[in-house]
């Protein structure tokens, strides 16, 4: 074995292949870690001046007499933050996207939810390079460098025959070679890993999950070298590295966009923007019918208020926030047909993934991250819990028209107490 | 017939390249996959196509289907327009999934194009995303590569090479003839492409100048790597030492680079959080004055000129609604932060975008994307244009509204006062429609640029070692 190694790092090529793989790591996963940080960084920033508003707000209130609740709901605006988690730097997936700082205030949800964030587009198209991606897309290249020549490489230096003559067994003196060059490559990418984890502290169970997860994709791919490179007339270096590439090619390029694209077909959803505009739609024609129109159907939702007076005048904000609330009420079928279709989305990808490895990491590695669709998805759950929460506190003030004071804000909900909880799938 | 050496040369590649029967079936291999684009490429730009016709058409019918009403619930009912895309874009869809193509027009607020599909994708759609752009920016060089790494380390070893330069055959012709041998067949498919693109976009805007830069683009960057290909194979001794070097190049060029840069430039001048930028409009907004204040000093004095100006004393006695008036100067003033802000939102996307092109020399593969993308009109800059034609469009709409507020709604019954639904139809709603190609002269220019530099730096690395051989 020891010879092996010495007879392996003796070729210059694969010695500098091992050190463009752990540079290479290396620079996805700090990357990756500079994203993420950039993120946090960006939230903490949106935090302190959140609470500068607040400050000021809370001394503007306090010096009027009484509060109008109604004001309180349009003028003042709730940041709502998706924190990225502490492996969120292995892919980034949707977070690259999504916004990780939202505002939020008591008018419709819908009309709010689906703002993107102004990044700028080309960046984004460009996409990023994490950990994952290095993995998913690469790393079996580094494999066909390093073992789509296995026979043939003797074969052109003429000791094939030489060596067919010396070995007893030859199976064992594959396997070891074999063995020995995948180590290799599950060395160069752990390596850069553990001490990623260490520098940063992070916790253990996800480490070695991730590191589970590239010992199998990379052992996929040596299992394909091999039947490739130690064929029978597997003599021609470089047609087993055009074999190889053109598996490569279909694996990660070719069928995950086909995936992609029968997904789509096999499940179609409306644009988000599509959802906003009815809203604006159902929001405006409610302005134009009598008010019982609106206030009657809200209060089936809402029995408790359907004594409190009735609205006669032109204005009052009670109408306006039963008509903002009914019109995500009549869109809540719509939303959950999306949610579901997206879910859908979600796991037929993780069916696709049990026959196609790349997906399968790509997958995996997106849900230690927590990058993932269905995390998106997670996340506007509580946003609409805390936008329901934010409206229950503020009816009986619109509802009763309970006279409201600077006190009575101290109880008004936050997002960050609300999701306290960290949401682990 | 006799032909020239170089020819000979050109032919004698191709026969090579013939019976060793790899390089074909690689050569068909690639134009299977780019069928596979094209059909994946359509489908994705008929989805988009479509929505852009709906949004369209959507918007026409509810504006006009509008009834009698207050001028000021118009300007709020607001409009919507959809951006336009080029045909070309089936080739190079570039920003289209980001950018989002929707923007809602209302008075006094700036909406911009914010809903990205992108944000929904699964796991499959992080995968580099096949389309007929990509073939040419990544795959052909990969199968270039492929095809002919061996082309000049294979006369090498055979010691065909030193043989035809002991004949006195000079090495220019011989690379010449070598790059012919890559190029051609390349450039053959090139073209077959951009004349079944010429059909599906004829007739569309700058369909021919547009088509041919991308052409160009594409010519010259396929050029490129193929004298990269015949420089590097002609500069190792070794079929291997080459096929790594070569591949080593193009995961830089083509993966690394581009990637890295743009996040390079994303961390060193990131662009503000969208709730940052409305918080802050907010406060400027809150600084100019408030029209709803009677104190307040800015409306005060508008207030005063204009009563000075109709020669009254009190707005109970202008000749126009004082309201309808208000609105325009608040709307003007609103339009001016929104405006800046946008601006500024801009400034921030060029500072990225001129790190990324200070960088750009690094990888021809990016100056090509920003050639096809500016090309097929779906890059940033066309992209901009569009949300400024549309924030014009938002502007002249709402102080038409303000105007018929102004002119024929009488201020003592205001609020409850219908105005004819004639009005709406008669309403100023420019179409919006793409712009043209000069507002991606910079990127164009200086994608070529790079492009040029990229086809001269393997030259003098040929011309280098050409002649130790």
């Amino acid at each position: 074995m020891k010879q092996e190694l010495t007879h392996l790092l003796k070729q210059r090529s694969i010695l500098l292949l091992l050190c463009i793989s752990l540079l290479l790591t290396w620079l996805s996963l700090h990357n990756g870690w500079q994203n993420i940080h950039h993120i946090r960084e960006q939230i903490s920033h949106a935090q302190l001046e959140a609470d500068l508003r607040h400050q000021s707000q809370q001394a503007d209130y306090a010096s009027r007499a009484q509060i109008d609740a109604g004001e309180i709901g349009y003028y003042l605006f709730h940041n709502v933050y998706q924190h990225p988690t502490e492996w969120s730097f292995l892919a980034l997936g949707n977070r690259l996207v999504t916004p990780y700082v939202q505002r939020i205030r008591l008018l419709g949800l819908q009309g709010q939810l689906y703002d993107g964030e102004s990044h700028h587009p080309e960046y984004v198209m460009l996409g990023s390079f994490d950990y994952a991606f290095w993995l998913v897309f690469f790393t079996p290249l580094i494999c066909i460098a390093l073992l789509h020549d296995l026979k043939a490489s003797e074969f052109q230096a003429q000791r094939l025959v030489f060596l067919n003559s010396l070995i007893a067994n030859p199976k064992v003196f594959w396997a070891r070679r074999v063995l020995l060059r995948w180590v290799l490559i599950l060395l160069s990418l752990i390596i850069p890993l553990v001490f990623f984890a260490i520098a940063q502290s992070l916790s253990l169970k996800p480490l070695i999950t991730v590191i589970a997860i590239t010992a199998l994709y990379t052992l996929f791919w040596v299992v394909i070298c091999l039947f490739i490179s130690l064929r029978k007339q597997a003599m021609n270096a470089s047609l087993n590295a055009m074999l190889l590439a053109s598996i490569w090619l279909v694996l990660c390029v070719a069928l995950p966009n086909l995936a992609q694209l029968w997904l789509h077909q096999q499940y179609p959803i409306q644009d988000g923007s599509q959802i906003a505009l009815q809203h604006r739609q159902l929001v405006h024609n409610a302005w134009d019918q009598p008010k019982t129109d609106t206030l009657n159907p809200f209060y089936v939702h809402y029995p408790q208020w359907q004594d409190t007076p009735a609205v006669t005048g032109r204005f009052h904000w009670k109408w306006y926030y039963a008509f903002q609330h009914m019109a995500d009420v009549q869109l809540q079928a719509q939303v959950t047909d999306r949610e579901q279709t997206l879910a859908l989305r979600d796991q037929t990808t993780k069916k696709l993934g049990l026959v196609l490895p790349s997906l399968w990491v790509q997958h995996s590695l997106e849900n230690i991250a927590q990058s993932n669709v269905t995390h998106l998805l997670t996340h506007r759950r509580r946003i609409t819990d805390f936008h329901t929460q934010l409206r229950h506190f503020l009816y009986p003030y619109l509802f009763e028209e309970k006279a409201m004071t600077v006190n009575d804000l101290v109880n008004m909900p936050t997002f960050e107490n609300q999701a306290s909880a960290p949401v682990h799938p | 017939m006799k032909s020239s050496p170089v020819m000979l040369m050109m032919y004698n590649e191709w026969r090579r390249l013939w019976h060793a029967r790899i390089p074909v079936l690689l050569l068909l291999v690639l134009i299977v996959l780019w069928a596979i684009s094209a059909i994946a490429a359509h489908h994705h730009w008929q989805d988009h196509a479509r929505t852009v016709t709906q949004v369209t058409e959507r918007s026409l019918h509810d504006w006009e289907s509008q009834p009698d009403r207050h001028p000021h619930r118009v300007s709020h009912y607001g409009d919507f327009v959809a951006r336009p895309i080029h045909p070309l874009s089936v080739i190079e869809p570039g920003i289209l999934d980001q950018s989002g193509h929707l923007v809602y027009l209302e008075g006094h607020r700036l909406n911009s194009a914010n809903f990205n599909p992108a944000t929904e994708a699964t796991s499959a759609g992080r995968f580099p995303i096949i389309t007929p752009a990509m073939i040419v920016q990544w795959w052909m060089p990969l199968f270039l590569i492929m095809i002919g790494y061996a082309t000049i380390t294979g006369e090498k070893i055979g010691g065909t090479l030193a043989f035809m330069r002991g004949n006195g055959m000079p090495a220019w012709k011989i690379a010449t003839g070598k790059w012919l041998a890559l190029f051609i067949p390349l450039a053959i498919l090139l073209l077959a492409q951009a004349l079944l693109v010429l059909f599906w976009i004829w007739g569309s805007e700058q369909a021919l100048v547009r088509l041919s830069t991308m052409l160009l683009g594409q010519s010259l960057y396929i050029a490129g790597w193929c004298l990269l290909v015949v420089a590097i194979s002609w500069s190792n001794q070794q079929l291997h030492s080459g096929l790594l070097a070569l591949l080593l190049c193009w995961v830089c060029v083509c993966i690394i680079f581009p990637r890295g840069l743009a996040n390079v430039s994303q961390i060193m001048h990131p662009t503000q959080p969208r709730t940052e930028a409305e918080y802050h409009a907010e406060i400027k907004l809150k600084a100019i004055g408030d029209s709803h204040n009677p104190d307040d000093p800015h409306f005060a004095t508008f207030k005063s000129n204009l009563l000075k100006a109709h020669g009254v004393d009190r707005i109970e006695d202008l000749p126009l609604n004082y309201n309808g008036l208000l609105m325009q100067e608040g709307e003007r003033l609103t339009t001016v932060v929104y405006r800046e802000q946008q601006a500024l939102h801009e400034q921030q996307l060029a500072k990225q975008n001129a790190t990324i092109r200070q960088w750009l020399w690094l990888s021809p593969a990016l100056a090509l994307q920003y050639l096809q993308m500016a090309s097929s009109g779906s890059d940033l800059t066309h992209h901009l244009a569009f949300i400024r034609q549309a924030e014009d469009r938002r502007y002249r709409l709402i102080q038409y509204l303000n105007q018929i507020h102004t002119h024929q709604v009488q201020r003592h019954d205001d609020k409850n006062t219908r105005v004819s639904a004639d009005f709406w139809k008669k309403a100023p709603r420019p179409t919006i429609s793409l712009a043209a190609l000069d507002v991606s002269q910079t990127a164009i220019i200086t994608s070529i640029a790079v492009l040029l530099a990229w086809i001269l730096l393997p030259l003098l690395l040929l011309s280098r070692i050409m002649h130790r051989t």
